[in-house]
């Protein structure tokens, strides 16, 4: 039996999911155990093969966009760096009065050089993930005007993870034009920051400064990062498995089919898609962040418990918190701080005040943040509408801030207690879901059919015990299907309540004895394996973001 | 003892309580009859479990297509053989040997025929590995008889009851037919064949050689899933591995297959007229191995009596327009 025909190019497309047998029985085991064998000055150099082959057991030829990706960023750094070296050298012979204007000059050719970075990775993001879509736009225009061309509709294979390393390709050229890190020259660890296993399928974006010199210093794997990056990562696949995976078949029969329900059923499939997007993503992120830490190397979060956020300004700052970031720093500050901006906010707040001034200004900003934040998650009209749907309510919470402080202070409600900040919670999930409807649905019309037959529809169909059972029974699933879901979101939502009192479960579980500890590992292995939605009669779910 | 092996045990004596832990599961999620409500599914694959002991000749293994194409009531009928269609929607090679154990566990057949199309569906590296965590710890298989368990399962005791009516076989009289002009075009080309099916393939030889089990592989009729390409490839392995082939795609005047008639959803499967000429080839074909007596006047077997009975009346009330 020739190995080859095991390990061929794509040949572990499942390996896309971290809770795939193929991923976490053989690979991370192959890998862990190797990774502890070689030397500690090679374990750089392993950490960096382990990745390729991942790549390209996932991917196939398409690993060329990574190497592409790396080469390139190498480039632009060194070109930059080059650029910075040579203007300071200019700088210290040039007289006084001509530095501002060699400063000008160098910082326009600096600004070429990003620009060149950008359209050709953001271009190939664009080209490779978009061009169907505009194509199929394009037509509609022409169709509405009554034009007879026809475009043909490009298809493109696209490389696993390629919107996550895309961006943390850009965030490293960026960083080194405004010298918060310096380019570095060792292919190999940018190589490694780019495509590092567990994160280059579903992020986190990290940045450079983050995980760069952590990976290639990565040492000997200790007992006690294993053991923490293993229960990590089994808290991860408890998500995924036991709630996420278990919910795909109810989320997809009532989207697929939403004529055929009423809207307490809409509202039901909204609800359950929500939940299955944070378990399945945030189970993922766990995995990563697990394994990540087996190997001694600290990722950024990604979530921090978004469901207990006030506002929805507070759950972007929650939720996917990497994305969030990267578009704070490298598009809205970037925006916000250039000179038309400036004046354009400076004359604003002179003729509407400190508060709409700044804010109006800065909407401009926020645009194109939601706008891009719609895109990113996919090349469709729908994902757009849900970028410009928060974009709304963010800016809508702003305005009407002021006033809402103002009633508070006069009826002498008390914004600080429990059911105040418990009402503003649910306020913000109900936002929240409905945001999700319209991610979800198939296409915007879908999204606005079903939102409108969720409103009319919600209160006079409840409870619409019928049409529950009627989706139980078209998915193969009954009510015990539903109580495992509920005992399990029980289950989370108490190691997040614990968490958000910063109470780490695993730090407080290693102060028990040996016997307690055991049992309660066991205890989560075997609801797993137990409650888990895999096996005969289930499909296996791709993890959702993978596909962004 | 230094920390590091301290460490090293401790993660020995964890995993041996796990394994521990889940061989005692094993048991109790293990199914303790094989009827429907006992959570086991693909029932009529996994009838064969019912069936008295050392009483099936044939063991028929495959996906849709074995199911669809062989009735071994009319195998029975015509040769007086006991055969048995293990065959379920899908199936993938993993699956059949799967099956394959099970049923060795209570019958010993003499032929093994393997139906070829899911040769041709591959077993990824996920079905492999999850298969052989079954093999070793049921749980796998059956963790979601969470839902049926009952007090008797904590009893390790099986007692499989339930029969299959039609041996495994799919009845289906729907006629929807098919263009045959470009099926079985001639070509050199070949099928490529996963190597873990290969693998797998020859895992299910040696086991059929341990048990002294003949292996037959047969490609039943198909326009839709068959095609000379695969014919190829099913040629070649077949005799680098020393296995017999028939391809009863190329034995048109054998196999007389009407495909605007025979076949119930435009040439993907045949129906119960196909199936009818098939079974009656395999038949003759097994009989001809002159491994076999006629069993029919065998009181041990009275109950195919009774089920094939059963089945001609079904046919008979079909053909009278009474039928489904």
């Amino acid at each position: 039996m020739r190995l080859s025909g095991f390990l061929g190019a794509g040949s572990a497309t499942s390996m896309t999911s971290f809770f795939s047998w193929t991923f976490f029985m053989v690979f991370i085991p192959l890998c862990v155990i190797s990774y502890t064998l070689v030397p500690n000055k090679l374990k750089k150099y392993h950490l960096l093969l382990a990745s390729y082959v991942f790549y390209w057991l996932v991917s196939g030829e398409l690993i060329i966009y990574l190497l592409l990706s790396t080469v390139s960023i190498r480039c632009f750094g060194l070109w930059l760096d080059r650029m910075q070296s040579k203007m300071k050298s200019t700088f210290s012979t040039v007289p006084k009065e001509k530095k501002k204007e060699t400063k000008k000059r160098y910082i326009k050719k600096q600004r070429l050089i990003i620009l060149l970075a950008v359209f050709l990775h953001i271009g190939g993001l664009l080209f490779l993930k978009y061009s169907a879509f505009f194509t199929f736009n394009i037509n509609k225009l022409f169709e509405h005007f009554n034009i007879p061309v026809v475009l043909a509709i490009p298809r493109y294979l696209l490389p696993i993870g390629i919107s996550f390393f895309t961006l943390q390709a850009l965030s490293y050229i960026l960083d080194v034009y405004h010298g918060v890190i310096k380019a570095d020259r060792n292919i190999g660890r940018l190589a490694l920051f780019l495509g590092f296993f567990p994160q280059i399928v579903e992020g986190p974006i990290c940045r450079y400064s983050q995980t760069a010199e952590q990976l290639w210093n990565a040492g000997p794997v200790k007992y006690e990062n294993l053991t923490f990056g293993l229960q990590r990562f089994l808290f991860g696949m408890l998500k995924k498995l036991v709630i996420a995976d278990r919910l795909s078949p109810i989320v997809i029969e009532i989207f697929d089919k939403y004529n055929e329900y009423s809207g307490a059923i809409i509202a039901l499939g909204a609800v359950s898609y929500t939940i299955q997007l944070y378990m399945d993503f945030s189970g993922s992120m766990d995995a990563v962040i697990g394994i990540a830490q087996i190997f001694g190397i600290r990722m950024p979060e990604n979530f921090e418990r978004p469901f207990f956020s006030r506002s929805i300004s507070e759950f972007w700052k929650r939720w996917h918190i990497t994305l969030g970031t990267w578009l704070k720093d490298y598009l809205f500050y970037p925006i916000v701080t250039a000179g038309k901006m400036k004046k354009l906010t400076a004359s604003a707040r002179k003729k509407i005040g400190n508060h709409f001034g700044p804010l109006l200004a800065g909407s401009i900003a926020l645009f194109c943040v939601w706008f891009c934040n719609g895109l990113w998650h996919g090349s469709g009209w729908n994902y757009i509408f849900f970028g410009m749907y928060h974009l709304v309510l963010i800016l809508s919470g702003s305005a009407i801030t002021p006033a809402v402080n103002k009633i508070n202070n006069q009826l002498h409600i008390n914004a600080d207690s429990f059911l105040y900040r418990l009402m503003q919670m649910v306020r913000t999930s109900v936002l929240v879901v409905i945001g999700e409807l319209f991610f979800r649905a198939n296409g915007l019309r879908n999204g606005f059919a079903m939102f409108g037959k969720m409103v009319t529809g919600l209160l006079p169909s409840l409870p619409d015990k019928q049409g529950l059972i009627n989706v139980l029974i078209r998915t193969g699933r009954n009510s015990k299907d539903l109580i495992i879901v509920a005992v399990t979101l029980a289950a989370v939502f108490a190691v997040s309540v614990l968490n958000e009192k910063r109470i780490s479960v695993r730090d407080e579980l290693a102060k028990r004895k040996i016997l307690i500890r055991w049992a309660v590992f066991y205890l989560l292995i075997v609801y797993i394996i137990i409650f888990g939605a895999y096996g005969a009669g289930y499909k296996p779910i791709d993890p959702l973001y993978a596909q962004f | 003892m230094t920390d590091t092996m301290k460490k090293a045990l401790k993660c020995v004596l964890f995993i041996a309580g796990l394994a521990g832990i889940l061989f005692v599961l094993s048991l109790v999620f293990y199914p303790k009859n094989n009827e429907k409500e006992d959570g086991i599914i693909d029932v009529a694959a996994n009838a064969i479990l019912g069936e008295p002991e050392n009483t099936i000749d044939v063991l028929i293994i495959g996906d849709s297509e074995s199911i669809n194409s062989i009735n071994p009531l009319r195998i029975w009928e015509q040769q007086g053989i006991a055969s048995y269609c293990c065959g379920t929607s899908l199936q993938l090679l993993s699956y059949s040997e799967y099956f394959l154990h099970q049923a060795f566990k209570s019958q010993s057949p003499k032929i093994v025929v393997l139906e070829t199309n899911e040769i041709f569906r591959q077993v990824t590296l996920d079905d492999l590995l999850l298969h052989q965590l079954e093999m070793v710890f049921p749980l796998f298989s059956f963790h979601s008889r969470w839902k049926v368990l009952s007090f008797r399962d904590i009893s390790p005791n099986v007692d499989f009851t339930h029969m299959d009516e039609e041996k495994g076989y799919y009845f289906s009289t729907v006629i929807r037919g098919a263009d045959d002009s470009e099926y079985m075009k001639e070509t050199s080309e070949e099928e490529p064949i996963a190597a873990i099916n290969m693998f797998y393939l020859r895992r299910i030889r040696s086991f059929c050689k341990e048990k002294g089990a003949r292996i037959v592989l047969v490609s039943t009729p198909s326009i839709v899933n068959w095609d000379y390409r695969k014919h190829n490839s099913i040629k070649r392995i077949s005799e680098e591995e020393g296995l017999e082939f028939i391809d009863m795609n190329l034995m048109r005047e054998e196999i007389p297959i009407d495909w605007s008639k025979d076949t119930r959803d435009g040439g993907d499967h045949v129906n119960y007229f196909g199936a009818e000429k098939v079974s009656a080839y395999l038949g003759k074909y097994l009989s001809g191995t002159g491994l076999f007596e006629n069993r029919r006047s065998d009181p041990a077997y009275a109950q195919w009596e009774v089920n094939l009975k059963d089945f001609n009346k079904r046919t008979e009330q079909y053909k009278s327009g009474n039928g489904s």
